[in-house]
């Protein structure tokens, strides 16, 4: 099973997928630190939407939004994105919790958790997934980038 | 009954072939109550005990069996018995003795420990009913919790949208204006109803969550200095002291000066009295007084009148605004 490597955002600049980036777009890793590639798993049409054009806006690449634990861990498999930002109530049977630990399991792919869910019950669950943290809805879209740059933080 | 029978010490009950009681000795007396008149206050089991006495019918001496005795609860075990077939002038009835009950020697404590029983079989089972309830209505509360959360997202969301879609920089600023509003609200909701409390807020927590919105939508980089004493503030109270914060560091932020942009905020609390001061350096308030609006002080001063408080507003290196409002003391949080 692959362990967590803390600097293998680091190692992930533009490089790693020349002509991925439009020129000039590629920043300075340290506007990126838990990488720039993004899945979106979210159920929510709209809220999807959201999150996609937040992180656009601040230079994220969305590789693709998902709604099911199946789609999201094949668009891991595809695209082996960076991050997940991750919704916990999906569409189907498996949930974000599900498909957050199998992306780490499988592909090393850790998650941001981005629910309404934030009792201790679902976190201890979701503890297993190895999280970079929580964003709990309600939030403003425009927020989630600065709260991910909050997250890489070591002391956050 | 003949005094003889004042030597046992077992209750004894005599039947009638028809099932009447027509005698008992005390300790039967005490055991099943002086009113007791069939079989029915007595055993529980008519199978059991027509076998019982028939076989007695056939024999001169005692026979012995096992009978549950009424009221018996299940962990009971069957009361082990004796019965005699008595025949006088061509009529037939019955004895029966219970031997070997506890409760032969301590009538009353039997009765007890079996009306105990009884009740905290009846306890267990409402208990479990409960238990089964809370469980369920916790599942509600959480479901409940979660759906507006989401709903407050999907607000946040068509909200934003609008804006984007938008060229206009009016249109954009207004959006950028209800994002605030909404927000602060959003944010005393999220802190309302999470797992620690569903009564109130921390009101410290809750303003550097207004702090970080007003400061994110800013889109400036400017310090918002948040001190604020831990205390409680009950749901009415939350909502309108979240906009009033929201409101005064929004303007704060506004009018703020340029490159050493400076806005405070402190939340102090005496006896049971909060006052909520915020501060800027900016070139101060100007003496234009403003109706009445939805937006801008005309809110603020609103909303502080629905708390019963009062806003005061002057120039000291900056504008100063200050409310001022009752807080119940009892809202205050243990340190």
């Amino acid at each position: 099973m692959p362990h967590p490597d803390a600097y293998r955002f680091q190692s992930r600049g533009p490089q790693d997928g020349p002509g991925r980036y439009a020129a000039g777009d590629g920043g300075p890793d340290a506007d990126f630190p838990l990488g720039r590639r993004v899945l979106i798993t979210e159920d929510n049409w709209l809220v999807a939407g959201e999150w996609r054009a937040a992180l656009e806006d601040a230079g994220y690449e969305v590789v693709g939004v998902a709604a099911s634990a199946e789609e999201s861990l094949e668009i891991c498999r595809e695209e082996s994105p960076d991050l997940i930002l991750m919704d916990i109530r999906l569409l189907g049977d498996r949930d974000g919790v599900e498909a957050a630990r199998d992306a780490r399991a499988l592909y090393d792919i850790p998650s941001v958790f981005v629910s309404a869910h934030d009792d201790s019950e679902v976190r201890r669950r979701a503890a297993e997934a190895r999280p970079l943290g929580w964003i709990t809805k309600p939030v403003l879209a425009s927020r989630i980038p600065e709260i991910l740059l909050q997250l890489a933080r070591p002391l956050n | 009954m003949h005094p003889i029978s004042r030597l046992i010490r077992e209750p004894v009950v005599v039947f009638a072939g028809d099932g009447r009681v027509i005698d008992m000795n005390r300790p039967a007396r005490a055991r099943f109550g002086e009113s007791a008149e069939t079989w029915r206050e007595v055993f529980a089991d008519l199978d059991g005990l027509q076998n019982l006495l028939e076989r007695a019918s056939g024999s001169a001496d005692p026979v012995l069996g096992a009978l549950r005795l009424a009221g018996a609860v299940p962990a009971e075990p069957d009361a082990k018995v004796e019965a005699l077939a008595l025949r006088q002038d061509g009529e037939i009835s019955y004895a029966v003795k219970l031997r070997d009950i506890v409760g032969d020697q301590f009538p009353a404590l039997t009765a007890q420990v079996r009306e105990l029983n009884a009740e905290i079989h009846v306890r267990r089972r409402v208990q479990a009913e409960l238990e089964e309830s809370l469980a369920h209505n916790k599942v509600l509360y959480r479901e409940l919790q979660h759906r507006v959360k989401n709903h407050l997202q999907m607000i946040l969301a068509l909200v934003s949208t609008a804006g984007r879609e938008s060229e206009d920089p009016g249109r954009k600023q207004f959006v950028k204006m209800l994002q605030s509003k909404l927000s602060a609200l959003f944010d005393a909701q999220r802190l309302m109803y999470s797992e620690e409390s569903a009564h109130g807020l921390r009101v410290d927590q809750m303003l550097s969550a207004l702090a970080e919105t007003v400061q994110s939508l800013a889109g400036v980089r400017i310090a918002i200095q948040v001190r604020a004493e831990p205390v409680i503030a009950p749901n009415d109270l939350a909502f309108p002291l979240a906009l009033i914060a929201n409101e005064l560091l929004t303007n704060a932020v506004k009018y703020a000066a340029g490159e050493g942009a400076e806005v405070s905020l402190d939340f102090v609390c005496s006896g049971d009295q909060a006052v909520m001061t915020v501060r800027d350096n900016g070139p101060g308030f100007a003496p234009t007084a403003a109706g009445p609006t939805s937006s801008g002080l005309g809110l603020v001063r609103g909303l502080c009148r629905q708390i019963g408080g009062h806003l005061v507003i002057q120039s000291d290196g900056g504008a100063v605004a200050v409310v001022s409002f009752p807080l119940p003391e009892a809202s205050h949080a243990p340190s």
